[in-house]
């Protein structure tokens, strides 16, 4: 098995192909990303980070190049194996909360819990502890629309580690935040991330918090740069 | 509708690792839900409109001040309202046999819905 969570190695992906608005996003992309790493990806908008993460997180799949999730080459696999995966090993959370509004938080990290296989009690459980520790447990019962912005990212947090992955990937999950609550929730994330031990792949505009995180890359003209 | 409205919550149930069957299960069920109820309430109140057809013809009589139903027009002294459990057997038959195939289609869809896509464009 590879010492490595997270393998990209040449990585293309363009749209539009061969059509006079073709555009050529990614253009030979490699990331490598060790076990507790947490690596800033820095981009401006629309230089191919959100791309860049789906094709990681097997939502997306390359034009050309490999996608390595600890030691398996994830490229020629089913959809169905590809979502196993997403579902057991990769965690997402992306700059608007995306929680389900009919759920209420403590149900919203139960769910997936519940598509992996666990038991309802024990996701239950799960998920208030990973509520607590993000200081919201007395909000579990709460729907989104009654959370504020900082709590409803913190229950997207919960959910994204609820499975225990090995790999998380963030779209500027505090991107959609006031700075002051961005600021104490990244530090939330941060905690999260630390004590799971789990490799992270985080985008952001925010170079403060970029410097925050074990190395920098940056995605440039399609290609990744080390910042 | 459903798929259409629901589109966001798909991409979440797939970003979060729900396979295609188990979304194609979602709707599949919540269409054909709606389709039994459907039909139940159907049933319910056709049954009762056959039942009470005279009652229900007097109430709109008296409400639109008579006249509504003139046989001496139309011929037709009576309206016949007879209930048969045959053809209230057949009605339920085809108004579920429909709705949960037509369910199929749109269940299709959102299974199949590409889970970025959904996402980015909700």
């Amino acid at each position: 098995m590879s010492d490595l969570t997270l393998r990209l190695s040449d990585l293309t992906k363009g749209y539009n192909a061969g059509k006079p608005n073709e555009v050529r996003v990614l253009q030979g992309v490699s990331l490598d990303v060790a076990p507790g790493e947490v690596v800033a990806l820095v981009a401006p908008s629309g230089a191919g980070k959100s791309t860049l993460l789906h094709i990681a997180g097997l939502l997306d799949t390359p034009d050309n190049g490999k996608v390595t999730i600890e030691g398996t080459d994830m490229t020629n696999l089913s959809d169905r194996k590809r979502t196993a995966v997403r579902r057991s090993t990769v965690g997402f959370i992306y700059q608007f909360h995306h929680l389900l509004p009919e759920f209420t938080a403590l149900e919203n990290i139960v769910l997936p819990q519940l598509a992996n296989g666990m038991a309802e009690k024990a996701a239950e459980q799960r998920a208030m502890t990973l509520l607590d520790r993000v200081g919201i447990a007395e909000r579990a019962s709460h729907r989104p629309a009654a959370l504020s912005g900082g709590e409803q990212q913190r229950v997207a947090f919960c959910r994204s580690l609820a499975n225990e992955p090995s790999l998380l990937l963030a779209d500027e999950p505090t991107g959609n935040l006031d700075p002051e609550t961005s600021d104490r929730v990244f530090e939330a994330l941060m905690t999260l991330v630390r004590d799971t031990g789990l490799a992270a792949v985080i985008a952001t505009h925010n170079l403060e918090l970029a410097a925050r995180m074990d190395r920098q890359v940056r995605l440039s003209g399609g290609v990744l740069e080390s910042a | 509708m459903l798929v259409k409205n629901k589109g966001r919550e798909v991409g979440i149930l797939r970003t979060m690792g729900l396979t295609e069957g188990s979304i194609l299960r979602v709707f599949l069920i919540c269409g054909a839900g709606i389709g039994t109820l459907g039909t139940a309430l159907g049933v319910i109140l056709g049954c009762l409109f056959a039942i009470y057809i005279d009652q229900i013809f007097s109430l709109v009589n008296f409400v639109a001040g008579g006249g509504v139903w003139d046989p001496s027009i139309r011929g037709i002294y009576n309206v016949p309202a007879e209930l048969h459990l045959t053809d209230v057997l057949k009605a339920v038959s085809l108004s579920l046999g429909l709705s949960w195939i037509i369910t199929i289609f749109p269940a299709r869809r959102a299974a199949r819905m590409n889970p970025v896509e959904a996402l980015r464009y909700e």
